[in-house]
């Protein structure tokens, strides 16, 4: 990982020590020396404090079984081996899990950035009477945490047959993303200048058409940002998938892992645990290397443009 | 990931003014925002109002529904364990919003400078955020553990501990390390948000600050902290709102024991509902939840609100 998350840009930089202009900007050059020392020594504690905990976890993957299963005095690092990554995916049929919990995370991203692009959309350019209502509507999604009503919701997706579904979870995601992700789109689409669809409007351009051909590279940033927080929404999610999916077959990888851990394969192998948790690592390190500015601008945004 | 917003219709400076719409740019538009509305209206409105009913009978998983009135009510009232869970999640929730908060502002006064290296540190406190709290909980069954994992190891390296202990079999030492997980977990959020406000005051407000003889801990508590007020608000409800909802890494680490020490409200809920199959009674104690969280969405949108 050789990224580091930029902060955004700013007017004037205060923090690196003394404002630029500040009365005593000419400190003596020692105590400068002494601090920048001082920040890395901080700094590099503090790195190693977050990031040792997972690369631990990797190696201790790699470990054979019994050493993870071991007393303490029997620990070394000597015998690495993909093993239990062999050993979870032959033994306990860990490909199939993750092939669904890939393919609820693709599901529920994907559907996730059309269904609020086009509400966002609408909502900006195609206004009508009542759609602020709906947007009223989508937002008061945030107020109910899905976690409160899991119990009706499962009734009723019992009832229309989603239970038990790939398809249904996605939906179940998909509904929950909204409110974040039809709030930060319409941001998107309201910084688009009035005068850029008009134009495209008076050459004839029809509503999709101005979307793909005229809108998308605008948006794609905001876009981008909706399919990572739903793609790691739907892929780090316990609760959803245990209590929507019951058949073994359509378990994700969380909850196959929360069986292994909780010896519903027979005794409790730590190695395969461990594996399974690194597995469940991997694809959020990937997407964090690959768009990692994302993440600032969508939970910033998030969380705070009021 | 629970963000908020707060609810606008009025354009904005700098947002466009609403077109005055055709007729058929409003069935346009219609057609757009159907497949949202419909997914609100089926998966959430529906529910919620399904909930009333559920609530007012006892709704086996499998079985006879019967209607009960406010039967699930009075037993709920008088439900011990659910009360216990009810406050043991509240102190949950104050003791892991206010380390978090503690910890995401120290780290956020390291990493909002621009001097070398600042980059990185944030990259490596936002690892464990990224990762997220389901692959991090399986870690920790992993590695507290008696003798073999790696906590215990430390500790009797370190000469800290005699004896090997078993962290787990103790509600106290239980709930101090998933407070600790919590914070490790969510330490990079709380620090971007802090460090993005912090990064917004102007610097005139510290030199003048500094002219009347501020040093720098005096700038941060009389500038700083006060124009941060709005974003320590925000943290706050939202750090409450998670602690209320609080299950997977409870379900993962405790399964709410040893006994019901760590027994959450949603994990109480959870175990009524899918674990003793009374639907009824576990919908009827959600309520509280939904009113709980709710009443806070409420103090975020106003915090939020207030520019």
């Amino acid at each position: 990982m050789t990224t580091s998350i930029q902060a955004p840009p700013r007017v004037t930089s205060r923090l690196a020590g003394t404002p630029p202009n500040a009365p005593h900007a000419k400190k003596a050059t020692a105590s400068a020396r002494f601090r920048t020392v001082l920040y890395a020594l901080i700094g590099t504690v503090v790195s190693v404090l977050f990031v040792a905990p997972v690369l631990w976890s990797v190696l201790r993957s790699l470990q054979p079984g019994d050493q993870i299963a071991g007393p303490a005095a029997g620990q070394s690092f000597t015998d690495l081996s993909l093993d239990n990554y062999i050993g979870l995916i032959n033994n306990i049929g860990a490909g199939s899990y993750i092939w669904n919990s890939l393919t609820i995370a693709l599901g529920s991203a994907v559907l996730s950035v059309v269904v609020t692009t086009l509400a966002a959309y609408a909502l900006v350019n195609y206004p009508f009477r009542g759609s602020n209502l709906a947007f009223a509507l989508i937002l008061l999604t945030m107020m109910v945490p899905f976690q409160a009503i899991l119990t009706p919701l499962f009734l009723e997706m019992n009832a229309l047959g989603l239970t038990d579904s790939l398809a249904g979870i996605i939906v179940f995601h998909l509904t929950f993303n909204l409110p974040f992700g039809v709030f930060l789109m319409r941001n998107s689409f309201a910084q688009i200048p009035a005068e850029v669809v008009e134009a495209a409007r008076i050459d004839g351009a029809g509503p999709l058409r101005i979307l793909f051909s005229v809108l998308r590279p605008m948006i794609v940033p905001g876009a981008v940002t909706v399919f990572l927080f739903a793609f790691l929404g739907a892929w780090g999610d316990f609760i959803g998938a245990l209590t929507f999916l019951t058949r073994q077959e359509l378990f994700t990888l969380p909850v196959a892992v929360e069986n292994v851990a909780s010896g519903a394969f027979g005794t409790v192998n730590y190695g395969y645990v461990i594996a399974g948790a690194v597995l469940l690592m991997l694809p959020c390190l990937i997407l964090y290397a690959a768009v990692q500015r994302y993440y600032v601008r969508g939970l910033v945004a998030g969380a705070v443009k009021g | 990931m629970k963000t908020a917003t707060p609810y606008q219709t009025q354009p904005r400076a700098g947002e466009k003014a609403p077109r005055r719409a055709s007729r058929r740019d409003s069935y346009t538009g219609m057609l757009m925002l159907a497949p949202a509305v419909l997914l609100v209206a089926v998966f959430v409105i529906v529910p919620l109002v399904f909930a009333v009913v559920i609530s007012l009978t006892n709704w086996p998983l499998v079985g006879e529904v019967e209607f009960n009135g406010i039967e699930n009510y009075v037993t709920a009232f008088a439900d011990t364990v659910f009360w216990g869970s009810i406050l043991y999640t509240l102190g949950f929730a104050v003791i892991s919003t206010a380390l978090g908060i503690t910890v995401g502002y120290l780290l956020a006064m390291l990493v909002r400078s621009n001097r070398r290296g600042a980059g990185l540190i944030r990259t490596a406190v936002f690892l464990p955020y990224v990762i997220g709290i389901t692959s991090l909980s399986f870690v920790a069954i992993l590695e507290f553990r008696p003798d073999s994992g790696a906590l215990d190891q430390l500790l009797l390296n370190l000469g800290i501990t005699p004896a090997p202990t078993a962290w787990l079999l103790d509600g106290t030492s239980a709930t101090v390390l998933i407070v600790l997980l919590g914070a490790y977990v969510g330490a990079g959020f709380t620090m971007i948000i802090l460090m993005s406000g912090m990064q917004s005051i102007p610097d005139e407000l510290y030199e003048s600050a500094q002219i009347d003889g501020a040093g720098r801990w005096k700038q941060e508590f009389l500038v700083t902290v006060p124009l941060l007020k709005r974003y320590l608000g925000l943290l706050t409800v939202m750090g409450f709102i998670g602690a209320i909802l609080a299950f997977t890494q409870f379900f993962i680490i405790t399964g709410g024991g040893p006994g019901t020490d760590t027994l959450t409200t949603m994990l109480y809920v959870y175990n009524k509902a899918f674990g003793d199959l009374q639907v009824g009674y576990a919908t009827a104690l959600s309520f509280v939840v939904v009113v709980i969280a709710a009443g806070l969405t409420l103090i975020q949108f106003r915090v939020m609100r207030e520019d």
